[in-house]
């Protein structure tokens, strides 16, 4: 039998799924592994926290699906940080703000870059 | 103004700037700003992971290894015996200090791969799983209902093969080898990785026959 024609984009993309549906899924799974592979974050306590999210919110009824999935893991993320006092959520609300504001306040097309 | 009025104009004025990212990536990038800024996290380290992700990382590198343990019983004996090691000779470096396990179906034999705890797989190596990986259902039903699993997929497995549930962890992941299929004697190792799915990898798929194409 000779062999089909199958380019390097096509067995990339083959089971016909994109890896990420949206940009900050993929972000957000880079910030984990990132810090994963840096011993800033353990993983086993990191899945178990993962784990422990996605159990409760599938108890509490909500759609088995990727948002569910990545909504769950920033949470959990968030969490896990600012308890380990990387990230508190005081600071991540005020850099959240700050961001908003120099998005509203670019004009479109211009770099968003965040002041101070 | 009314307020319906004023709705308009912050609408406007939202059309006019820069758009603002969804809510959930607004936040990341806060916490990602935080964690630069407090020394965690350097400022390209996600871009960096991202750039090799997008290069490098992908089920080709599983097919690749899989194709070559076809062409070479020896190098099959190797990724079974140091799965880590025998990733490296196909693809250098690949799967330094990564846990990863590679397990053979035969013709007596099936693997399933599921992370009953939340969603641990060599996404390092093979890209990131697909959505039905890391859904509930699959992740509770890959235990309970295997061979109910395999069929929704399409995978019938005959009552003599024995079915093994390989629970993957943060520190042991696992991947599925399948077993070379029949018509393809001759062929390249470049041809054959063609034929290797992700999900083959993960091991809802059994039959890879060329005939089948890549399901």
């Amino acid at each position: 039998m000779t062999p089909p024609e199958i380019g390097p984009a096509a067995r990339r993309q083959r089971d016909g799924q994109s890896a990420f549906a949206e940009q900050w899924h993929a972000q957000v799974t880079a910030v984990v592994e990132v810090l994963v592979a840096e011993d800033k974050l353990d993983a086993a306590a990191w899945s178990q926290a993962l784990g422990a999210e996605l159990d409760r919110r599938s108890a509490e009824g909500a759609p088995d699906t990727d948002e569910t999935y990545y909504t769950a893991f920033l949470t959990v993320l968030e969490t896990v940080l600012d308890k380990a006092r990387m990230a508190g959520a005081e600071d991540v609300d005020r850099r959240e703000s700050d961001w908003r504001n120099a998005y509203l306040s670019t004009p479109h097309g211009q770099p968003v870059v965040l002041r101070g | 103004m009314s307020s319906h009025d004023s709705e308009k104009v912050a609408k406007l004025h939202r059309e006019l700037h820069s758009h603002l990212p969804p809510a959930p990536a607004l936040r990341l990038k806060a916490l990602e700003t935080v964690l630069v800024e407090k020394g965690f996290l350097a400022e390209d380290a996600v871009d960096r992971w991202l750039d090799d992700y997008s290069e490098n990382v992908g089920p080709m590198n599983g097919a690749r290894v899989i194709a070559k343990a076809w062409s070479d019983p020896d190098f099959a004996e190797r990724l079974a015996a140091d799965t880590p090691s025998a990733f490296s000779e196909v693809i250098p470096g690949i799967a330094d200090g990564y846990a990863i396990v590679a397990v053979f179906n035969t013709p007596r034999t099936h693997n399933l791969i599921v992370c009953t705890l939340c969603s641990c797989y060599p996404l390092g190596i093979l890209g990131m799983s697909p959505s039905w990986y890391k859904s509930t259902e699959y992740r509770a039903r890959a235990v309970r209902d295997p061979r109910g699993v395999l069929a929704e997929f399409g995978t019938v497995l005959a009552d003599g093969i024995e079915l093994k549930v390989w629970d993957s962890t943060s520190d042991r992941r696992y991947m599925v080898v399948p077993e070379r299929p029949s018509g393809t004697e001759g062929w390249s190792e470049d041809d054959l990785a063609g034929l290797v799915t992700r999900n083959s990898m993960i091991g809802t798929v059994r039959d890879l026959s060329p005939a089948k194409g890549a399901t």
